[in-house]
């Protein structure tokens, strides 16, 4: 449970530091788009903690996969969300992420729905589009660890 | 319709852990808990293996709650 909950979290983390990411490339776009200049400045930070986060959960989530006859490669390619070690987490990972499914059919009208309003606060809130997106997952993901934890704890 | 079973005490009839039978089943310590409380039930293969484990056949460790009323 302790692997499902660290790595749900890490992914959110990964799609906050995503979205920080693109949102501020798209502001740094915009800026030179409309003062017509050529040269590209860009904000560093979202790159550098995104790819500092990642590098540090590549090397520990590989060294706590579960099931340690997994290469690089093959692991690579998995969620790391996802714990089968047996048939019990096989069918809980299941109910998760059929959970997980049944979240995205609710959230992603609802933030289709809410981009009627966008353009009233699109000056205020531009990168509104990219966050709605990220927010999906997020939602998706907590969705997945709170039913993990819930079915492998009942 | 909830099944019921024997694990616990074949288990403690046999002398072995729940670590040690779910080492023996090829699942975790965590499977084998919720198995004695009857809050989850196995497939046929894993009843197999428990069976295998403690001699005895299938149906006399698991059996349908209604059944044995």
């Amino acid at each position: 449970m302790k692997h499902v909950v660290i790595q749900s979290i890490s992914s959110i983390i990964l799609y906050i530091l995503m979205a920080f990411l693109f949102s501020s490339f798209v502001s740094d776009v915009t800026t030179v788009i409309e003062t017509e200049r050529f040269e590209i400045e860009f904000n560093m930070l979202p790159l550098l903690l995104l790819v500092g986060f990642f590098i540090v959960w590549t090397v520990y989530s590989f060294k706590t996969r579960p099931n340690q006859n997994l290469s690089f490669g093959q692991w690579s390619v998995r969620m790391t969300e996802f714990s089968d070690v047996d048939e019990r987490e096989q069918i809980i990972t299941a109910k998760a992420t059929k959970a997980a499914y049944v979240s995205f059919g609710i959230s992603v009208p609802l933030f289709m729905a809410s981009f009627i309003f966008y353009p009233l606060f699109q000056d205020a809130f531009p990168t509104y589009p990219i966050y709605a997106l990220a927010s999906t997952l997020i939602l998706s993901t907590l969705v997945y660890m709170t039913t993990w934890i819930r079915a492998y704890t009942h | 319709m909830p099944l019921i079973n024997r694990v616990k005490a074949l288990r403690a009839r046999h002398q072995l852990t729940q670590g040690d039978l779910a080492a023996k089943v090829g699942v975790t310590r965590q499977t084998i808990i919720s198995l004695e409380k009857g809050s989850y039930t196995p497939s046929l293969l894993l009843a197999m293996q428990i069976a295998r484990v403690f001699e005895e056949p299938v149906e006399s460790i698991f059996t349908i709650e209604e059944e044995t009323n």
